[in-house]
């Protein structure tokens, strides 16, 4: 490495501020685990770091297109959009965790939550196949340990291997799929990759292409939990506590789509005024489509038969990762079908409304197993029964809540993505939110119209009240105004007029990429 | 963002987030403080709709608009506005509902839902504000839906008692007819016109052929018909009166109820070009003014006396906003007569109903006038305010109702010189008569309750008292509005200039001095009646029931409220109910059938989908490699072939 490489890399430094503090904050976590034992200090040292982090994204480069002068990281409006959602996210789970975790777990508990915040961040700013894997599994090789801390029975151990397992395995299929893109085009480097990979038009690489999108895809649908990746979403979610099952449902979610979107955008090309493999992002669209209407119909059909809550919200997760895909589909349908948009609207919205749902679920404890054990909790917890009712309607996309928005657009996207087959889509998702309501308003019905069983014997747990209370007037309050989320979403995508990314290919690479 | 715009959102937000805080916390934590948040925010309003009233006829009108949604081509835009007319209203409704507020403050106090009934007024306050501030008919359509909500909610308040259950439900029914045409009107509007905002509306009253324009008015009108109690769907508002006495107040006289009147008022542009419609407006006013003050001389019940009352008054209004038939010239002159009546009519008959809801607070809630009487000495401060509500209602020179109710009877009897001259003619009379009628009943009102020899009904327990302070000085304000508004406005034309510059206008008209035969002819009606039912009630206390045996039929007739409503029993009740077995029987068996077939449709298939996820990983991992090879080999025998 010659020294100016180096400097660059000292330059670089300085957009990764925010992740530094909560990987900074992470260590002393994990030390300070050691000798103090008490969860209450630890969890509100981990608000402290997402707080911190937050100012320093707030003072740092935010909003400004930057690229590192390497090119590993970019900070465009897109890793802004997710550096925000991410620390909020994470925060939520924080709140959700406090008091769910026993004291002696509680320091590396959220010292995990916090790299996972710093991984998720960096998957919105990577601008490199090899970072954008290493945010990836800054994600999920915190999400082992967390799963495993909280309780150790043999369920939740269960669920811990059942996840790392799979979760291996996925990471594996999106490597090899990063490997033929690098084959393809001689570089990681996303920028660098979307000029030199158009190079290849007329090669005759089509199937190669279209075989390393397809790995890549089927990678990030395990982590969003897509049909037929999903296996392992109900049993590690009804394995698992709530505050857990929570954090699966939101955080890989976020991740796996918005580096869905990433690559997609720099190997195919989303925005660009003229497709490069015309045929490969046809075939994909295809895939997209399959995997959507697999996901939202399997999974609302699959949640039907459900009686366990956490489960039943794992199958409502993967019909949402389904309603998500519809999104992505549009996208590579149409450039201009506002797909990305929606699905970036989307991912806020669902994180906030599923992190609410888990949260009150998390409150009621061991005493929520079963749906029947809801019945009636408007009258012995009213708070709890109407942050989750808010939440389950907006799950549901009923008005007054911001899922409405957020299935209007997907769905208006879908259909304005032009041809039959997504328009076909578009009416799947109606039909498939008209499924969904049936069990998420008969949970609503259960807690409002039952009379209460037995009093749930769990105290008053205010962090995680806050934290879900905070989900669902979150939920509320973007119903009445869309307007700011929408713009950000807006924003975040990079628009066909403009060229994708400031930053100049070096000489070397598009000599390199001549060459081929 | 001006002043003004940040005003205009204030206004109607201030009770909504008192609404709200008492909602949610009132219950549990605010307890017997929960009118504070919704009092506060009344009196902000009230505040902020006078800055509105002073800034904004200026202009013609105001604006803002909040963008709900504006993305791609989806526009959705709530856009408020205010020029003379609203203003006006803005703040009757505001004042109104805060004096009502502080009333109930003592009214209600103990209540077990106390909470409850304060965060339904902030709601309803909240609700009126807008529907005058709407730039559209839709957005009014929303609005009037959601006060006829809150009136629903609040007539059923006490909603243990099957009688006040049965009474909301009803309000509510007769209403829907209504608004089913109010809806009609709204579709063939938007047929016609192609937009639904008033400017673009009434800038194309002259492109719509005559037949629709007067089909899209009666329709309108039939709303109006429903929401402010004409004949024939005037059954609702009696019945009405199961709701607290402040809520009467409030929304069965002052503020809700005219919403029909703002609606026809508003939309004055096309009513103008249709004289049927007005025709048809005035009759029905005309009628139910003359009916409902009929049935209110053999009333017993207070509250429903002032309740009969309202109808007729608002039937008056109407038969104002019809005058103008075939003279347009008149139209302005005859729609600010209404809407000037609708202003005093707020202050002295919420007056007397918070009067009333004195009387029944101090005798155990009995509101019957045979079972109570004499009470000027246990209840003078109230027996006082009521006089002056009485003398008002009554039109008395020079108290709010003289002014009002001459302005009317002068633009219908100049109206009876235009083309329709017969059938107004007939209008006048019956408005004259309608005045007399009117002294006569709320004087038999007044002497039965606070004349005679004093007697308490026994639930009053022996503690019947004078009210508080805090229920009397609402009172009082409202007793000056009653007095002075008139005097302050009338005769001074205050109140025509400042309503004149609503841009809705279109025809200026003539100056109108003050006319005497009308002036004299109104005042001895009134003078008339009070005297008589003086004579009737104290002078000759054995006369009524004299009357009564000789009028049998005719005094029947009155009493049973000339049996509307078992006509309406008969004729649209019972086919109704009979009709609805047929359809629960058909829902019960058929569609129920076919509901469950289609519900369990999804179930099955989703056992179908169900054996692979078994929970073992080995097995997970098998067929997820399975799916992804279907993908991939899809993928590259695609793209090679």
């Amino acid at each position: 490495m010659d020294s100016q490489i180096a400097e660059q890399l000292v330059g670089s430094v300085e957009l990764l501020i925010p992740e530094l503090i909560l990987v900074a904050a992470a260590c002393v976590l994990f030390v300070g685990g050691t000798v103090y034992r008490s969860r209450t200090t630890w969890s509100a040292a981990a608000l402290v770091a997402i707080g911190l982090a937050f100012l320093a994204w707030w003072w740092g480069p935010a909003g400004d297109s930057v690229t590192s002068s390497v090119g590993l990281v970019a900070f465009t409006p897109l890793a802004s959009y997710v550096a925000v959602l991410s620390l909020a996210a994470v925060a939520v789970v924080v709140l959700s965790g406090w008091n769910q975790v026993p004291d002696f777990r509680a320091a590396e508990f959220h010292a995990c939550l916090l790299v996972i915040a710093a991984g998720t961040m960096l998957v919105g700013a990577a601008n490199d196949l090899i970072l954008l894997f290493l945010a990836l599994e800054m994600i999920s090789i915190p999400t082992y340990v967390v799963l495993y801390l909280p309780r150790q029975d043999a369920s939740n151990q269960e669920a811990a291997l059942k996840y790392f397992l799979l979760s291996v395995f996925a990471s594996a299929v999106f490597l090899f799929g990063i490997s033929y893109l690098y084959g393809l085009s001689g570089t990681t480097n996303l920028t660098a990759l979307s000029v030199a990979l158009p190079i290849q038009r007329e090669s005759g690489f089509d199937h190669l292409v279209g075989l390393a999108v397809v790995l890549v895809l089927a990678g990030l649908s395990f982590r969003v939990a897509a049909v037929p990746f999903h296996f392992y979403a109900p049993d590690v979610y009804q394995g698992t506590v709530p505050v857990c099952a929570g954090l699966l449902a939101a955080i890989p979610k976020l991740a796996g789509f918005v580096g869905m979107l990433i690559v997609l955008n720099a190997a195919l090309g989303l925005t660009a005024a003229e497709s490069w493999f015309p045929e490969v992002r046809s075939v994909i669209t295809a895939v997209c489509w399959i995997l959507a209407l697999a996901s939202m119909t399997i999974g609302n059909l699959l949640a039907l038969l459900q009686s366990n809550p956490r489960r039943l919200l794992a199958y409502s997760s993967i019909a949402h990762a389904g309603y998500v895909l519809v999104g992505v589909g549009a996208a590579l349908a149409a450039s201009d079908s506002g797909g990305q948009e929606a699905v970036l609207f989307y991912l806020a919205i669902y994180t906030a409304m599923t992190l609410g749902a888990f949260g009150v679920l998390g409150l009621l404890g061991a005493s929520a197993e079963a749906v029947e054990d809801l019945a009636g909790l408007a009258r012995t917890r009213p708070l709890y029964a109407l942050a989750l009712a808010v939440c389950l309607f907006s799950l549901t996309g009923l008005p007054p809540t911001a899922g409405f928005w957020a299935k209007l657009y997907v769905f208006l996207a879908a259909w304005a993505s032009g041809g039959t087959l997504y328009r076909v889509l578009a009416i799947a998702l109606a039909l498939n939110a008209a499924v969904a309501a049936w069990y998420y308003i008969r949970i609503v019905a259960i807690m409002y119209l039952r009379s209460p069983g037995r009093e749930p014997a769990v105290a008053t747990d205010r962090p995680g009240l806050i934290g879900a209370a905070a989900c669902a007037a979150f939920v509320v309050g973007v119903f009445a105004f869309p307007g700011w989320i929408w713009t950000a979403s807006w924003q975040a995508v990079p628009q066909a007029d403009q060229p994708a990314q400031a930053m100049s290919v070096p000489e070397s690479l598009q000599a390199l990429a001549q060459e081929r | 963002m001006s002043d003004l715009d940040v005003a205009l959102r204030i206004v109607p937000a201030l009770p909504l987030i008192g609404s709200i805080i008492t909602a949610f916390l009132g219950h549990r934590l605010l307890g017997s403080k929960s009118h504070l948040p919704v009092i506060v925010g009344l009196a902000g309003s009230v505040l902020f709709s006078l800055m509105v009233l002073v800034e904004a006829p200026g202009s013609g009108r105001i604006s803002t608009s909040y963008d709900f949604i504006d993305l791609g081509n989806l526009h959705i835009n709530v856009v408020l506005r205010a020029d003379a007319l609203t203003a006006m209203m803005l703040v009757t409704v505001n004042l109104v509902g805060l004096l009502v507020a502080v009333y109930s403050r003592g009214y209600m106090a103990g209540d077990s839902g106390y909470a409850r009934y304060f965060a339904e007024l902030g709601l309803f306050v909240f609700s009126m504000s807008m529907l005058v501030l709407s730039s559209n008919f839709l957005l009014l359509y929303v609005f009037w839906e959601a006060v006829g909500l809150c009136s629903y909610l609040l007539i059923g308040f006490w909603y243990e008692r099957p009688s006040a259950a049965a009474a909301a439900r009803k309000a509510f029914l007769v209403n829907r007819i209504g608004d089913c045409g109010f809806l009609l009107g709204l579709m063939l509007m938007w047929t016609t016109f192609g937009t639904l905002d008033y400017d673009g509306v009434f800038s194309r009253v002259d492109q719509a052929d005559p037949a629709t324009l007067t089909a899209i008015c009666l329709l309108l009108f039939t709303g109006a018909v429903g929401k402010s109690a004409q004949f024939p769907l005037h059954v609702w508002l009696p019945d009405a009166m199961e709701g607290p006495s402040p809520v009467s107040a409030l929304i069965h006289a002052a503020t809700m109820v005219t919403a029909g009147v703002y609606l026809v008022a508003r939309s004055t542009p096309l009513f103008v070009a249709s004289p049927t419609a007005q025709l048809i407006v005035a009759g029905i006013g005309g009628f139910t003014a003359l009916l409902a003050a009929l049935i209110a001389l053999t009333q017993f019940d207070l509250k429903r006396v002032l309740a009969y009352s309202t109808v007729s008054q608002l039937g008056l209004m109407f038969l104002a906003l019809g005058a103008a038939a075939g003279q347009p010239k008149l139209a302005e002159f005859a729609v600010i007569a209404a809407v000037f009546h609708l202003f005093t009519h707020a202050f002295f008959k919420a007056l007397l109903f918070l009067a009333a809801g004195s009387v029944m607070h101090a005798m155990g809630d009995v509101i019957d006038m045979r079972r109570f009487g004499g009470l000027r000495r246990l209840l003078p401060w109230t027996h006082a305010l009521f006089l002056i509500g009485a003398l008002a209602l009554a039109g008395v020179v020079p108290l709010a109702g003289f002014w009002s109710k001459d302005e009317i009877l002068s633009a219908v009897r100049e109206a009876s010189h235009g083309p329709y001259g017969g059938m107004l003619t007939i209008c006048y009379y019956a408005a004259v008569l309608t005045t007399f009628l009117t002294a006569f009943y709320t004087f038999r009102a007044y002497f039965l309750t606070f004349w005679g020899e004093e007697r308490i009904p026994e639930e009053a327990h022996g503690h019947a008292h004078e009210s508080g302070l805090v229920m009397l000085a609402p009172m009082g304000v409202l007793a000056i509005g009653a007095a002075l508004t008139g005097l302050f406005f009338g005769p001074t034309h205050l109140f025509g200039e400042y309503l004149a510059k609503t841009p809705i206008f279109p025809v200026l008209g003539d100056e109108h001095g003050l006319d005497w035969t009308v002036l004299l002819t109104g005042t001895l009606a009134a003078v008339l009646g009070i005297g008589l039912s003086g004579w009737f009630y104290v002078l000759n206390p054995g006369l009524p029931e004299r009357l009564r045996r000789g009028l049998r039929g005719l005094y029947e007739l009155s009493y049973n409220r000339f049996y509307l409503d078992e006509l309406y029993g008969v004729l649209f009740v019972g086919p109704a109910t009979v009709l609805s077995n047929v359809c629960r029987l058909f829902d019960q068996y058929i569609v129920d059938g076919v509901v469950d077939l289609v519900g369990w449709v999804p179930s099955a298939l989703g056992r179908v989908f169900q054996p692979p996820q078994n929970g073992l990983v080995q097995y997970y991992a098998l067929v997820t490699t399975i799916g992804l090879a279907v993908f991939v080999i899809f993928v590259v025998l695609t793209l090679r072939g």
